[in-house]
């Protein structure tokens, strides 16, 4: 499975991934220069780095694609477990390299603008990472049924039900006030959800593998 | 003589192909080539072995173990190699070398590197700078380098010169000096296969038409050419296959010396394995299956 790892974390070395992280902190920076707020910040941290840190899986399946390695790596002596395993466990390494980038940026809006507390702070950074590995895991069943190219529109529609949520939920209520009641219980029940939803992704993306090769 | 791999009785359907009870071997130290036109049912084969595709009923023993309840420590021993190279277009040399030594236990680098100097491979390129020669060549170094006993070469000549698919039949043959090692070849380059093949399987219509050994084929099998009442005259019991051309009629005969004691004015050559294959698949057959 290392070997499975280590081929898909060998698309961040090529320059368009690079490129692309390096694309996410200039635009964090740039709506951080013009939304010094609160609403800013959760547009960076729960939206905006978690939805394009939980896209790796679909530049890996589009590299894949083009050459048929996919083919390749199931004559190796891995099991198909270990083939969707290792694309969760890459997925989530770039998810959490992209929530990096949002601490940091947390931290300079807890330290240095003063927008929000150093707990709401990590309370939201806590909902991005929570709401990118459920977008992580309901994408991959997109992208194992349908492919890296018909599996982005899947993505493309979580992503614009989640800008409809951060809509709603940001601008329809007081989040600031949920968020300082419960955000422990909170934070509790997005990772349950998460958690559930990493098992059932991972299952439905096996089940989609194995019945593509019988 | 051991059986590296093994295939019994092995069937699979699709909505419009029917690969038909099959069954195959591969003994040590050998060479099988597995013959058939386009979509006959080679790569099925190939990937029921490689479970990229399940069987609807069959067996398959690699090195005497089954496939499917043993299926990653048997392909710790065995390699494959299809037509195309499907690794990572922007990897190098050494990104294949840091990918299989975590896959294989037998990795063995100073082979691997022995092979790229070999076939002349540059180390500091991507491979979507090499030639399909280049690529097939490193695909052929990967595969060896973790010392498989099996390899299974799907199409893997197809597209290449000549020179380079003399050198790649070199190799097959070098690795099957250690008669340990089995080749299962599938091609419909014949004339790669009457260099080096042992055995052919001739595969129609997902259907084995028959397994013969080279030897065999070589020392037996006639093609005669002649004009339509010479084929006329001819006992058809004797014949396996013909074809009408233009100007003359192709007949396939599976013994060559007894047909030339009988019809002693003929010229009789022998019969490649393309022209099995071409009499068989587009001639018409009088006796449907060769005696195995």
């Amino acid at each position: 499975m290392k070997a499975l790892i280590y081929k898909d974390l060998f698309i961040l070395k090529q320059k368009g991934q690079l490129l692309s992280l390096l694309s996410l902190v200039v635009t964090s920076v740039t709506i951080g220069y013009f939304f010094q707020n609160f609403y800013g910040l959760a547009l960076i941290v729960v939206l905006s780095i978690p939805v394009g840190g939980s896209a790796y899986l679909q530049v890996v399946m589009e590299k894949e694609e083009r050459t048929n390695f996919e083919k390749a790596y199931l004559s190796l002596p891995v099991t198909k477990q270990e083939v969707v395993l290792a694309r969760f466990i890459t997925g989530f390494i770039f998810l959490f390299l992209s929530m990096v980038v949002a601490f940091v940026y947390m931290l300079f809006f807890v330290y240095y603008l003063k927008v929000v507390s150093l707990d709401v702070g990590l309370m939201l950074w806590g909902a991005g990472m929570v709401f990118g590995t459920i977008l992580m895991a309901l994408n991959s069943v997109g992208y194992h049924l349908l492919g890296a190219k018909k599996g982005a529109f899947v993505y493309l529609v979580f992503t614009g039900v989640s800008i409809a949520i951060y809509l709603i939920a940001f601008f329809g209520f007081d989040m600031t006030s949920i968020l300082t009641m419960k955000p422990i219980y909170l934070l509790m029940i997005g990772i349950v959800i998460a958690m559930l939803c990493l098992l059932v992704g991972y299952f439905v993306s096996l089940k989609i593998l194995q019945r593509r090769y019988s | 003589m051991d059986k590296i791999l093994e295939i019994k009785n092995l069937n699979k359907g699709f909505d419009d192909f029917q690969l038909k009870n099959i069954s195959l071997s591969v003994p040590t130290g050998t060479i099988v080539g597995l013959i058939g036109e386009n979509g006959t049912g080679k790569s099925t084969i190939i990937n029921l072995i490689e479970n990229l595709l399940k069987e609807d009923s069959g067996e398959i023993y690699v090195f005497g173990e089954n496939m499917r309840e043993n299926e990653k420590r048997l392909k710790q021993k065995m390699g494959i190699i299809y037509d195309t190279c499907h690794y990572n277009e922007k990897f190098k040399c050494q990104d294949i070398e840091n990918m299989m030594k975590l896959v294989y236990d037998n990795w063995d680098s100073t082979l691997y590197n022995e092979y790229l100097d070999k076939f002349n491979l540059p180390r500091n390129k991507r491979i979507e700078k090499f030639s399909k020669g280049m690529k097939m060549k490193l695909c052929f170094a990967a595969e060896l380098a973790h010392h498989p006993r099996l390899l299974i070469l799907d199409e893997a000549t197809s597209g290449l010169d000549p020179i380079i698919r003399d050198e790649i039949l070199e190799i097959l043959q070098e690795f099957i000096m250690d008669e340990n090692n089995g080749v299962l070849m599938s091609s419909h380059i014949t004339s790669d296969l009457d260099k080096i093949a042992d055995y052919i399987i001739f595969i129609h219509e997902g259907e084995i038409m028959f397994t013969k050994s080279y030897e065999d084929i070589h020392d037996h099998f006639g093609l005669i050419h002649c004009g339509q009442k010479v084929f006329e005259a001819m006992d058809k019991k004797d014949i396996l296959a013909y074809k009408k051309e233009d100007f003359e009629y192709k007949v396939l005969v599976e013994d060559r010396e007894s047909f030339a004691k009988i019809y002693q004015d003929l010229v009789i050559d022998k019969a490649t394995i393309e022209d099995v294959m071409l009499l068989y698949v587009r001639g018409t057959r009088i006796n449907e299956s060769i005696n195995l």
